[in-house]
């Protein structure tokens, strides 16, 4: 080796350990998703390095001691909240660390169930009626985003992601990977934590976009009647061990209108110059608004906006009172290896990454094929020649 | 000396590594890398589509970049810079066969894109009757359009079947070329769908005849652009709007810079052809070729050949790489 190479080495080695200094945190496996507790013993979380398409955390991840009011901002649809930053009665916000212990804050950590049950959704458009003593937990969200390897595709997305693919194919985009022709579609994890013993608890789970997994958290002495989800997605649901039902209604057909808060005056919607296009999306936003309350009164006997929890971008949810020291903390109720509810889709996942793009390269290469006539080469048909001079 | 090397060598690795390592990670490609490093990830993925993207990509020949000249005056190997763009609106209605049951819609839009490739062959037989030796069908877009059913943009790769002239001065000359509008884009004329296939044949016609006319001037001639546009217009079912126009290249040397040279870089003669074909010159021009075509009396810088043949295989048509050629009849 010559002296250029040996400079270069050890530069390398400078570089590594910088690297290694900066991120020690992020690779050391995450002493604190070891930690036990609750009624699932958090053991054996991953972090998977290897995730891709992941989204990207703020610094305030790692912060227990972040000032929850920094947590959030005001959003087009509505709040858009920051890890660890965990939505609560009368919109109010806390940092999740002030109410549970052992959670994932890791970048880019991704959970993954052993298993899964479909649970078909309901075929009726009403929801079981509150019971009297019940309180009714109104927790509705825009979206969840923090990514777990449950991944569920449905074939029309499967075919939008065959197109985008081979979009870039025929436009003769250089240096494509054959497995980007299969894209995540995790269903992000939504933490749920109930400390509310004060009566039977009515949980309605409500998201207004994508999909969500609700991973519920009760602490002894809570008692759930009854959850019923109300969404146009995909919905999972990590659910605690008791007697209740669980109801599953698909929103946005003729059945079940779309979930759709009350429009506020501090959204983006309303604070940013005005034109035509947002006076349009504002005014269909109050209609689909008061579609959706009037559905929910009739369902639920209450406005819609009555007791409402979540932000429209929101990773955790509190039902009840804030613990009252360090010790009484919730510990985190895992989604590594449990097995969770899920509505049907045509495809579900809970599987190391390369196990599921391996299998759904081969589906999305017979889609394609289909799509094509039943022949891949069609797609990239021979040159053609004149023969005659 | 040595040290002079190696100091800033240390120096730029010990500050680039750590911000490589630190980006990657920032952008979230540091899965990507590690996985490229990595033995697992490598073998995980088997690679079942088969370098689809690489072996379209592979139709466009080897030519570097920086010599232009050299691909788009080589007759043997199909390049990038000597290309047919074609542009039509699309439907799914088109891509299925007769009788097919059409897909659900969500399905739709990768039909149509699926299909786009074998849709595309459809005008190279054309191609081939009139001015290329070779056609391939290279780079396809669809776009959406608001208010109208998708335009498909297919670019096609062609080599030339026409006289480009003398090329001896390559090594020495410089490119120069001329813009050339074939059917005016002012023009408000709808043209019945029966109709199309005629007037491109004439379009065809007046591109290669610019080029004639230019070689006779410059000494060379290369269409390197054709480009055709054909849109349904949302109005009038069955009717469309027709733009064409060309780029042209030759090569500018000193045994060919005569009058004529001087007079195409002060301009005065681009878009010669434009001046004939304004919003009148529209059916003067082109309608009368429309006329000549289908009369057979059409006149060309080469003769038409007689209706091409495309074989399978082929021994005349060497550098498409390894892609292996279909037999079609022309029609």
């Amino acid at each position: 080796m010559g002296p250029n190479k040996l400079l270069l080495a050890f530069a390398g080695l400078i570089g590594v350990a910088v690297f290694l200094g900066v991120y020690k945190d992020d690779l050391s496996g995450g002493d604190e998703n070891t930690a036990g507790g609750g009624d699932g013993t958090v053991t054996g979380l991953v972090v998977d390095m290897g995730g891709g398409g992941g989204v990207s955390l703020t610094n305030t991840d790692i912060d227990p001691d972040a000032d929850p009011e920094k947590l959030r901002a005001a959003d087009m649809f509505g709040w858009k909240s920051y890890p660890p930053a965990m939505a609560a009665a009368d919109d109010t916000i806390l940092n999740a660390h002030a109410v549970l212990t052992g959670l994932p804050t890791k970048r880019r950590l991704r959970q993954q169930p052993a298993d899964y049950r479909i649970l078909a959704h309901e075929t009726g458009c009403t929801p079981r009626p509150p019971q009297a003593g019940e309180r009714l937990v109104n927790i509705s969200i825009g979206r969840a985003e923090r990514p777990t390897d449950l991944h569920a595709y449905s074939e029309a997305e499967m075919a939008e992601d065959s197109l985008k693919w081979l979009t870039q194919v025929l436009n003769g985009k250089n240096y494509l990977k054959d497995d980007g022709i299969v894209r995540d579609h995790f269903v992000p994890v939504a933490d749920v934590v109930l400390t509310d013993r004060s009566a039977p608890l009515y949980l309605v789970l409500q998201n207004g976009r994508n999909d969500v997994l609700w991973n519920l958290h009760a602490v002894p002495g809570v008692r759930i009647a009854h959850v019923a989800t109300i969404s146009a997605g995909t919905v999972a649901l990590n659910p605690v061990p008791g007697e209740y039902g669980i109801q599953m209604f698909r929103a946005g057909g003729e059945c079940v209108p779309k979930v759709a808060r009350r429009p506020m005056e501090f959204w983006g919607l309303f604070q940013r110059e005005q034109d035509d296009e947002l006076r349009a999306i504002q005014a269909r936003m109050a209609g689909n608004h008061a579609t959706y309350d009037a559905w929910f009164r009739k369902a639920f006997g209450q406005p819609s906006e009555q007791g409402t929890i979540g932000f429209d971008l929101t990773h955790h949810v509190l039902v009840g009172p804030v613990p009252e020291n360090k010790e009484a903390r919730v510990p985190y109720r895992p989604i590594q290896g449990a097995t969770v509810l899920i509505t049907p889709q045509d495809y579900i996942f809970t599987a190391p990454k390369r196990d599921r793009v391996a299998f759904m390269m081969d589906l999305q290469r017979q889609l394609i094929a289909e799509a094509a006539g039943g022949d891949m080469a069609a797609l990239s048909p021979a040159p053609m020649e004149r023969t005659v001079q | 000396m040595m040290l002079s090397r190696i100091l800033p060598a240390a120096i730029g690795g010990v500050i680039a590594i750590p911000i490589i390592l630190l980006n990657l990670s920032a952008i979230g490609s540091w899965a990507s890398f590690e996985e490229s490093m990595g033995d697992e990830a490598s073998s995980a993925v088997p690679p079942v589509l088969g370098g689809l993207g690489k072996s379209l990509n592979s139709l466009w020949g080897g030519h570097v970049a920086s010599n232009e000249r050299a691909a788009i005056f080589d007759a043997e190997r199909l390049t990038k810079k000597r290309v047919v763009t074609y542009r039509r609106s699309i439907s799914l209605d088109m891509v299925l066969e007769p009788g097919e049951t059409p897909p659900h819609p969500d399905f739709h839009d990768l039909f149509i894109l699926a299909r786009a490739p074998t849709l595309s062959t459809e005008r190279c037989p054309e191609m081939l009757a009139k001015f290329a030796t070779a056609c391939a069908v290279g780079r396809i877009s669809i776009s959406e359009g608001r208010n109208s059913p998708p335009v498909l943009s297919t670019t096609y790769g062609y080599l030339p079947g026409y006289d480009f002239g003398d090329t001896s001065n390559i090594d020495k000359a410089e490119l120069e070329r001329e813009f050339v509008d074939l059917v005016d884009r002012k023009g408000n004329e709808r043209i019945r769908e029966g109709d199309l296939p005629a007037l491109r044949a004439a379009i065809y016609d007046l591109a290669i005849q610019e080029c004639a006319s230019l070689r006779a001037d410059k000494g060379s001639c290369m269409i390197t652009d054709l480009r055709i546009t054909e849109i349904a217009d949302a109005k009038r079912p069955g009717f469309y709007r027709v733009h064409a126009k060309s780029v042209m290249k030759w090569l500018k040397g000193p045994e060919h810079a005569g009058p004529g040279m001087a007079a195409m870089r002060d301009g005065s003669s681009r878009h010669s052809v434009a001046d004939d074909a304004t919003v009148a010159g529209f059916f003067t021009k082109v309608a009368s070729t429309v006329k000549d075509t289908v009369t057979g009396s059409a006149s060309a810088s080469k003769p038409a050949p007689d209706k091409p043949v495309v074989r399978n295989g082929g021994n005349a048509f060497r550098s498409a790489g390894s892609a292996k050629f279909q037999k079609v009849d022309p029609g």
